[in-house]
């Protein structure tokens, strides 16, 4: 639009330029009502289980009991937060070295086959409903697991191991994005020392992108944390802490999942789920905090 | 002189496109040798052949002798990274790693299995002296390389370089991304350094050419045009085009 030569005249641009700022103002404020009122929500009826039922936020974080709805009431949800962690660490561990093996694949050993086929068939599992992927877990992984190791075959190993196929896809897109986007220079130079492909990769490539790396098994991790479904189908649900990998056990998720159509809301027992949910949305702001660090590092 | 790289009947193909057209020439060894021409003229090329870094490049094909030392280079035998060893390359951008200044020249050593404190301060030293940037930074050696001028990261560059102790230098124009006083002290430093090693380097720079090379060879379309002692090359060349190209006609 060409600039009004005349102070008088209409001037639209300035109409298009407040229109856009208006509605972006009001996306905006969308947004941030939708988070706070859910925050605010969660963190309310959480809240409940202590100020109004007065369980001691103690016996919620360190108690091995869970039975909320009994005589007398018991609120231990450590199992839970042990289950939660331990399966998603767990995935963390056994995804993160493959994703970094398979962006190493994609990137440096064979571009042509890892960018046109690995790649996208990686990305496909991040498409796959959890559903799919619990039930692939109960059918598959349980009765392999009760084959091969003591106990049912159900817990935190089958959790752990269903869960790491789910975050693959997070951490290699992560990984693959980061090693391409290191600069040539950085091998060139240390081919040119006499370093070979693999010395290149442990002492070069891998330091500098691991900061990324490590965003990426952080997003995984907080993936796999709020994960429920597949989780749930695959772990037992049982609420105490297991004394092997392939003992049936419960996650924070799974506990919520398993008992919220059966309570009444504003009961000591709905109230106590919410305290659950509070304390899976606290972790997720642990998760994004250590992203936010993470990606504050991976400056080059 | 004797000749520490003898190339024969060089050709070297990208796919279909030939930019080295059989290149045979001499490099004198503990002398600086100048490679000047045109853009795309097949310098780099050339360069990167010495040491196989165009064994990096997918669908490169290379036919013909180099030998260093008397040893051929261009056969699928040949310890590549030894080779790397013993002709290190300083690239156009410095590309220190983004480590510390210590642990970028220790880098090379440690490949070799040299890890012993002591052995590693030495040739840190030793190396970060002959690059002329000791002084520099002798006081901070645990400092990222990344927080320094880029000038000093090309000499760290340098220092890397030397800290395996190779036998030639190749400097692919190491200084066309620094300042004038920068590429002055890099130019300093190859004069020293070429009592110790066999120096190549490609230039875009007449005067830089003309002011630091003992030999020069003029390329044109992945030729070699014209090879002669520097100042013979720029007094009174023998071949018309290289009198072009100098005196700034094309190019
Ligand atoms: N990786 C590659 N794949 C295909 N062709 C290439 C590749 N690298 C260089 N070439 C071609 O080979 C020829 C020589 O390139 P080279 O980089 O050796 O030139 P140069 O003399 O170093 O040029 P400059 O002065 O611009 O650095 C050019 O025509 C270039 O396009
Ligand atoms: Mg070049």
């Amino acid at each position: 639009m060409a600039q009004s030569t005349k102070v008088q005249q209409p001037k639209p641009h300035i109409a298009e330029e407040w229109v856009g700022r208006v509605y972006t103002g009001i996306c905006i404020f969308i947004l941030i009502v939708a988070i706070f009122s859910m925050v605010y929500f969660v963190a309310s009826r959480g809240l409940r289980t202590f100020i109004g039922d007065g369980v001691n936020p103690l016996e919620l974080l360190t108690g091995l009991k869970w039975n909320p709805g009994g005589e007398p009431a018991l609120f231990g949800a450590l199992p839970f937060i042990f289950g939660s962690f331990s399966t998603s660490i767990l995935a963390a561990l056994i995804a993160g070295p493959l994703g970094f093996c398979a962006a190493v694949f994609m990137v440096e050993i064979m571009p042509g086959f890892g960018r046109k086929f690995l790649q996208p068939v990686i990305e496909l599992l991040a498409g796959i409903p959890s559903v799919v992927y619990g039930f692939v877990g109960l059918s598959v992984i349980v009765p392999l697991f009760r084959d091969i190791f003591p106990g049912q075959g159900i817990g935190i190993a089958a959790g752990a191991l269903v869960l790491s196929v789910m975050i693959l896809p997070t951490i290699t897109t992560i990984a693959t994005d980061a090693l391409a986007a290191l600069p040539s220079g950085l091998k060139e130079g240390s081919y040119a020392l006499g370093a070979t492909r693999w010395q290149t990769i442990y002492r070069i490539v891998l330091p500098t992108m691991l900061p990324a790396l490590l965003t990426g098994i952080v997003l995984g991790i907080a993936r796999a944390f709020g994960e429920a479904l597949a989780v749930q189908m695959v772990i037992g649900n049982a609420p105490h802490i297991p004394r092997s990998l392939f003992e049936s056990t419960s996650t924070l998720t799974s506990a919520i999942t398993q008992s919220m159509g059966n309570t009444v809301m504003g009961s000591a027992h709905n109230n106590a789920l919410w305290s659950l949910a509070l304390i899976l949305m606290l972790m997720t702001f642990v998760f994004v905090f250590i992203v936010r660090w993470l990606e504050g590092r991976s400056k080059i | 002189m004797t000749a520490l790289i003898e190339i024969e009947n060089l050709d070297l193909y990208y796919g279909d496109f030939q930019a080295l057209k059989s290149i045979s020439m001499d490099v004198p060894e503990k002398a600086v040798t100048a490679f000047i021409g045109p853009s795309g003229c097949g310098k780099s090329t050339l360069l990167r052949s010495l040491n196989r870094m165009n064994d990096l490049i997918a669908g490169t094909r290379i036919e013909g002798s180099i030998k260093i030392a008397g040893e051929e280079i261009n056969t699928s035998g040949m310890d590549v990274e030894h080779l790397r060893k013993r002709v290190g390359m300083v690239f156009q951008q410095p590309n220190p790693f983004p480590k510390s200044i210590y642990e970028n020249v220790a880098y090379g050593p440690r490949l070799y299995g040299i890890n012993q404190r002591k052995k590693l301060d030495e040739l840190v030293e030793k190396s970060l002296r002959s690059a002329a940037l000791w002084d520099e930074v002798k006081d901070h050696l645990k400092r990222s390389a990344l927080g320094i001028s880029g000038g000093q990261q090309q000499r760290l560059c340098i220092a890397r370089a030397l800290a395996v102790n190779p036998d030639v230098l190749l400097m692919d124009e190491s200084t066309s991304a620094l300042d004038p006083i920068s590429t002055l002290k890099i130019e300093e430093l190859v004069q020293e350094l070429k009592n110790e090693y066999t120096i190549v380097m490609v230039t875009h720079n007449m005067h830089q050419a003309a002011r630091v090379s003992n030999q020069t060879v003029f390329f044109l379309n992945g030729e070699v045009v014209e090879y002669a002692d520097t100042e013979t090359l720029f007094s009174t060349p023998s071949d018309r085009r290289t009198e072009d190209y100098i005196s700034g006609r094309f190019g």
